[in-house]
């Protein structure tokens, strides 16, 4: 296993961020640890890269015990939030500061920084000042300051949470394409499920210093086996025994277990006399229409794609649900 | 990542602890110590007249220039965020010019200007042969003065925040219906409030320290800080201590309101969200009064200046026969630079602050690496303490010092240093301690802790980081905190007057003397020099901030 993080537990005065965390990432992954904010998974990733210590447990890393290296022994190459870009250097000094500390010969550095801006699309943008870069191109510069050192694992902390929507999606492919070209590890931190189910491998889905989940994205989408997994990931509906009997009609969910099924799985019709069942709200986006159901105090989501059939339901409308029994699961609560 | 110490930080950490305890504790204990000598009975003289005369005046002058100045200074930066004013450009730089003035420089110029015997008297007289301008004595000119020296901070305060002001809001309220002035009294004065507030406070610190202009113009009027210099001269130990620790008393509580109300607004402070400047053909177009009134302000806080230099332009005994008529010369600024006597205390002067820049940066520095950086266990302490002289008034510093160092101890080597010239900057490097710490700390807290971390984790070690990623970063508020000691060091004039002798003579008790012998010339000549040094210093600083 390339990297193997055993029996890791964290506190901050008191407050456990870390319970217990055991993971194992294979070479050349792409691996994400997706959740809230607050969850652990930053501590989780600065204890990778030695940046935080951690209480007890182990960081294994090619078979080599590195939990007490620091971060320049572990050399392993992180992409921050915020890029942390060397505002007193230039992009090519900043690209070519970590290829300087290892004493790499000048020719090589030149010969190397060129390439990689050739990589990421900043060839232009050499003797550019820090300052002068947009957010995607500084986002560019912090990933080919990591990739040049040819690590063999990167660390990715939300790297694209401060790029606009339309960039941000941009960005990811871009991301991916450069990640499957290198071949290079990496352990990514996003909140965001979008993301991290296009561009991992597999996921470690965290709550409250506690993983939840491990696997890959179809797995974590179809399957999961919390109901935080499932409305973390699927935005899935989640009714308990005694609502999936009043709103569904079904039976014989335990006490221990909830039912839930996708939006997109759960259709809605419209009925001429009253029901328990009200449209709250319907959001337009496109390619596919999410109706808000309320129930009492419940609110349910309903998706559908086709564009013919939502024209004549309206706020207020009583509905009937329509679902397929094998879309139903059941899971722990 | 652990935090250990190499061998190097320990002895910064060393260099830190020696000063703060050796030169600001120490004395203070020593004050302390000599304000008890004589038993509790020293303290039976905080309850005369003269004590209690003496500290109501004090505050009655801080609290009337605290709100002149806040008057002044808000609404003169309430007419430049948001009117049109002709020779905005010029105007802007002219109002600051009293930050340029070192105190001394302010009271003498003054004094050449306003008194029964000054320009602008002898001008009135000349139109109207008769005296309409008597009487700049006293209050009012103590007032005056203050006013001029200490408004510029209220202006930059609430110019600042103006900065920060989102125009959209202006616009809400506007478009809500609310008028100008509700728009200034409901959106726009709360919102400066934090901002004031702390000017408010540090003025009336100053004011309560203030020294040159109660000192020159008081005559028969007592404050807190000419009754300590009195007692002194008159070797009155005692009452000397008692009212040191009266003043520094009063002065260290407002430094610590000051502290407690930073802390509340910081957040309060921080605006979420783009903020919309305001646009440039929003502006208000000012009536015609305004577009009089405006230069016309510039023009009289010119007026102090002009007056020095056009007195250093008349040769010396001229002045007791005619001010004008003269033929004009530049003989006053020869004889600086010609007479050893008059070059000695450029030479001090010069000395001294590169001297106070160089010790508050080996102290600053590493003080505010621990503090702001490292955040050291305890480290609020010895900020606390760093910090603690930005409350005590440079009278009360010089007399600290005086106490703690008539005799050789471990903090002087065994050495006295009363007399000699080392005392005058370590005066200054106790005094600006804080103003460079300041600046270095906020130079600390700007830089991103993960440049830090990107460098570490690209394998660079500790020393290699502070080198190239740190140290870069920090120059340019080492520098201009750096500008901001000079500027204070070389016109220093309250600690100076108590601790120079014949050989340690700066240019402010240069000026001093040389007004006290009517040598109004080379006084004016000097005093020009010593405006026009510092307001390079600040303009340089000024550009390095911006």
């Amino acid at each position: 296993m390339f990297l193997e993080i055993k029996n890791i537990q964290k506190k901050f005065s008191e407050q456990t961020v870390l319970e217990n965390i055991n993971l194992e990432i294979k070479k050349g992954e792409f691996f994400s640890l997706l959740g809230p904010s607050g969850c652990g998974k930053t501590t989780l990733l600065r204890i990778i890269s030695g940046l935080e210590s951690s209480d007890s447990g182990k960081i294994i890393l090619e078979g080599k015990d590195v939990t007490s290296l620091t971060p320049q022994q572990r050399k392993v190459g992180i992409v921050f939030q915020n890029y942390a870009l060397f505002p007193n250097m230039n992009v090519s000094k900043n690209i070519a500061y970590g290829l300087e500390i290892n004493k790499v010969s000048k020719d090589e550095i030149n010969i190397k920084v060129t390439d990689v801006l050739k990589k990421v699309n900043l060839s232009h943008k050499v003797n550019a000042s820090v300052s002068e870069l947009s957010g995607g191109e500084q986002q560019r510069a912090s990933l080919a300051r990591v990739i040049v050192n040819e690590p063999n694992l990167i660390l990715f902390d939300e790297p694209l949470s401060n790029l606009d929507y339309a960039l941000r999606l941009e960005a990811r492919g871009e991301l991916k394409r450069l990640q499957r070209e290198a071949g290079i590890t990496s352990v990514y931190v996003t909140h965001d499920q979008g993301e991290a189910l296009a561009l991992s491998d597999r996921i470690a889905v965290m709550n409250k210093g506690v993983i939840q989940q491990v696997g890959s994205p179809e797995e974590l989408y179809n399957n999961p086996v919390n109901s935080f997994v499932a409305e973390f990931v699927g935005h899935y509906n989640i009714f308990s025994g005694s609502e999936a009997e009043e709103i569904l009609g079904i039976t014989d969910v335990g006490n221990d277990e909830a039912l839930i099924i996708l939006p997109e799985n759960l259709k809605i019709n419209k009925s001429e006399t009253q029901t328990a069942l009200k449209i709250k709200e319907i959001l337009y986006n496109g390619s596919y229409t999410e109706f808000i159901i309320e129930h009492k105090n419940k609110e349910i989501k309903s998706i559908s794609f086709s564009n013919e059939k939502i024209s004549h339901f309206n706020i207020d409308d009583y509905v009937n649900f329509e679902f397929n029994t094998t879309k139903i699961k059941l899971i722990k609560r | 990542m652990k935090k250990k110490f190499s061998i190097f930080e320990y002895v910064l950490l060393f260099i830190v602890l020696f000063f703060a305890i050796g030169y600001i504790l120490f004395p203070l204990i020593e004050l302390a110590k000599e304000s008890f000598r004589f038993n509790l009975d020293s303290y039976k003289a905080l309850g005369s007249p003269t004590v209690l005369g003496s500290a109501l005046n004090s505050v009655l002058l801080s609290v009337v220039t605290v709100f002149g100045c806040a008057a002044i200074g808000i609404l003169l930066a309430y007419y430049f965020h948001f009117y049109k004013i002709p020779f905005k450009k010029y105007l802007s730089v002219i109002f600051l010019i009293p930050l340029a003035t070192p105190p001394i420089v302010g009271v003498v110029s003054f004094l050449y200007l306003l008194s029964d015997n000054g320009i602008l008297s002898r001008i009135l007289f000349a139109i109207f042969s008769k005296n309409i301008l008597t009487g700049f004595e006293g209050w009012t000119a103590i007032i005056i003065i203050h006013l001029f020296s200490f408004y510029p901070l209220f202006f930059l305060f609430a110019s600042a925040s103006f900065e920060k002001l989102d125009y959209n809001v202006i616009d809400a309220s506007n478009s809500l219906g609310a008028s100008k002035w509700t728009t200034f009294r409901k959106i726009i004065l709360p919102f400066l409030l934090p901002s004031v507030a702390s000017a408010g406070i540090i003025t009336f610190m100053a004011s309560m320290a203030s020294f040159s202009a109660p000192f020159v113009f008081g005559g028969s009027l007592r404050f807190l800080t000419t009754e300590i210099y009195n007692s002194k001269i008159n070797g009155d130990t005692s009452l000397t201590a008692v009212l040191s620790v009266f003043l520094t008393l009063i002065s260290v509580v407002f430094l610590f309101l000051l502290r407690k109300f930073r802390t509340a607004n910081e957040y309060s402070l921080r605006m979420k969200g783009s903020v919309k400047k305001i646009d440039a053909s929003k502006l208000y177009n000012l009536n015609l009064a305004g577009k009089v009134l405006f230069p016309l302000t510039g023009f009289l806080i010119l007026l102090p200046v002009l007056t020095l230099l056009y007195l250093s332009l008349i040769p010396e005994g001229s002045l007791i026969r005619n001010y004008f008529g003269e033929g004009l010369t530049l003989i006053n600024y020869q004889n600086i630079f010609t007479t050893d006597a008059v070059a000695l205390p450029y030479y001090n002067s010069l000395m001294m602050s590169l001297i106070a820049v160089a010790g508050t940066i080996i102290i600053g520095l590493p003080a505010s690496y621990f503090t702001a950086k490292k955040k050291i266990k305890g480290g609020n302490i010895l900020e606390s303490i760093i910090t603690l002289p930005y409350g005590i008034p440079g009278t009360v510093i010089a007399i600290c010092l005086i106490f703690s160092f008539n005799s050789g101890n471990v903090f002087s080597f065994g050495e006295i240093l009363v007399g000699t010239f080392a005392i005058m900057p370590l005066a200054y490097t106790i005094r600006n301690i804080p103003a460079i710490t300041q600046s270095l700390n906020s130079g600390f807290n700007n830089i991103d802790p993960s440049l830090e971390e990107a460098s570490y984790s690209l394998g660079a070690g500790r020393f290699k980081t502070f080198r190239t990623i740190i140290l870069p970063l920090i120059i340019p508020a080492i520098i201009s905190g750096a500008l901001i000691v000079f500027i204070n060091s070389f016109g220093e004039f309250v600690s100076s007057i108590l601790l120079y002798t014949f050989s340690t003579k700066t240019i402010s008790i240069d000026i001093y003397s040389q007004l006290r012998l009517y040598n109004t010339g080379g006084s004016a000549a000097s005093g020009f020099i010593m405006f026009l040094i510092v307001l390079i210093a600040l303009i340089f600083s000024r550009r390095k901030i911006s």
